[in-house]
């Protein structure tokens, strides 16, 4: 079996995926368009913790660490989460939150389904069970991404359009290589390389983009380069955060070119926005250290 | 919007019964929304909708273990919270030892004073309730 070090990054990088953005949709709850769908996205939101809570005991019963589900959910500093920037950026409209969750949870669907074919059987275990409620999830996401793209509404087009724009560069981002991902890969923990992925998620959003007329955002965010704006607005100096790779129109396909540069949230390295996150999602927990409930 | 009727059955030999409804635009929304606003805490196998006003009824698409979630749940039942009131003392007492409170002492129940208006009032309603 891999390194346990390799394979507790993965477990992390996919449960804290899914308790970052489990707690941003949970901060839609009382705030959605209209009640049912506040109740529709407060399950999502509970169904993306209840993911992250099995990810973290895995981690636990295989000893990777000594930690509780607790103490990995809430009892770690913010560069030690190693959920991708995406996961944490703040909800903004609903067009923005409908496009996040689209590219997330299309991301999720592919890679639960590499992982469940993984050499560790738990993981693989965990991760068909997980697959069969993502699946309802990417129902949501698509029902509401046809609605606002194709929708009567040319504002309800244009915030998606917005939302997907100020998301796709974050997005990349979900594929980002990791730390012993070489060796994961090698031992089938791992089934298929981040970079694999990518490739086949990137050309499903090209089609799916172009049937609805909106691949133009991938063709500005092919001529806006590589620069990754930080939550403050600003754009880092070169090697100072995460790069991802760029993308190009080639042989009727939307393609990756070049690879990650710099450290991203598979890192630890996050935006500003997520410090205050996770002051919020912590707070409780470290103000009361030990105490059980 | 429109509103459709939403129907469940509880086990898979009930026939399905009317258990609320809910607005949606469209088939594929209403049957999207539906899962999550009725059958989120496993209150069937199987549901349906029908829009108000026709006659076709058409069945949710998922499995009847996703109705209701297949990881940990166990916070949405009843029993998640028996014995909160004596873990709240015990936390309570705990960070007290530390200077910290957690939990101000409630107010005490105000009962009506024998013989007030209020009190006669109160009798009143018991009495008929009974």
């Amino acid at each position: 079996m891999a390194d346990p070090d390799a394979r507790l990054t993965l477990l992390l990088s996919l449960a804290d995926d899914e308790l970052v953005i489990g707690h941003r949709h949970s901060q839609w709850t009382g705030w959605a368009p209209y009640l049912e769908e506040d109740l529709a996205f407060s399950s999502i939101a509970q169904d993306e913790l209840a993911h992250a809570r099995l990810l973290y005991r895995l981690a636990r019963e295989a000893g990777l660490t000594d930690r509780d589900e607790d103490a990995l959910a809430l009892g770690r500093e913010p560069h030690e989460y190693r959920n991708a920037v995406l996961c944490e950026r703040p909800n903004g409209d609903w067009g923005y939150t409908i496009a996040r969750q689209y590219l997330y949870d299309t991301a999720d669907a592919l890679r639960l389904q590499a992982l469940s074919s993984s050499s560790w059987r738990e993981l693989a275990e965990a991760a068909r069970l997980m697959l069969l409620e993502e699946r309802y999830h990417v129902d949501h996401a698509r029902a509401w991404f046809d609605r606002l793209a194709n929708g009567p509404s040319l504002t309800a087009r244009g915030r998606l359009a917005q939302g997907l724009s100020a998301a796709v560069g974050d997005a990349l981002g979900l594929f980002e290589p990791l730390p012993g991902e070489e060796e994961l890969v090698a031992q089938g923990v791992l089934p298929r390389p981040n970079e694999d992925l990518l490739a086949q998620w990137l050309e499903e959003l090209g089609r799916t983009l172009e049937a609805a007329s909106l691949d133009y955002v991938l063709e500005r965010h092919a001529e806006a380069g590589e620069m990754v704006p930080t939550g403050s607005g600003e754009i880092p100096e070169a090697g100072e955060a995460l790069s991802p790779p760029g993308v190009v129109y080639r042989d009727g396909r939307w393609v990756h070119e070049g690879g990650f540069t710099g450290p991203g949230g598979r890192r630890g390295r996050h935006s500003e926005e997520f410090v205050a996150l996770w002051e919020e999602m912590t707070g409780l927990y470290r103000a009361h250290p030990g105490a059980r409930w | 919007m429109e509103v459709w009727d939403v129907f469940g059955k509880r086990t898979d030999r009930d026939e399905f019964t009317w258990v609320g409804s809910i607005l949606a635009p469209d088939l594929e929304m209403a049957l999207v929304l539906a899962k999550e606003t009725h059958f989120r805490h496993k209150e069937g196998v199987a549901y349906a909708v029908r829009r108000r006003g026709d006659h076709e009824l058409h069945v949710g698409p998922y499995d009847h273990d996703l109705l209701g979630g297949l990881t940990d749940r166990s916070y949405r039942r009843q029993e998640a919270y028996a014995g909160v009131g004596a873990r709240l003392r015990e936390v309570s007492r705990a960070l007290a030892e530390q200077g910290l409170v957690i939990d101000r002492p409630r107010p005490p129940v105000r009962r009506a004073a024998p013989g007030s208006e209020r009190a006669a009032h109160r009798e009143q309603e018991e009495a008929g309730r009974g």
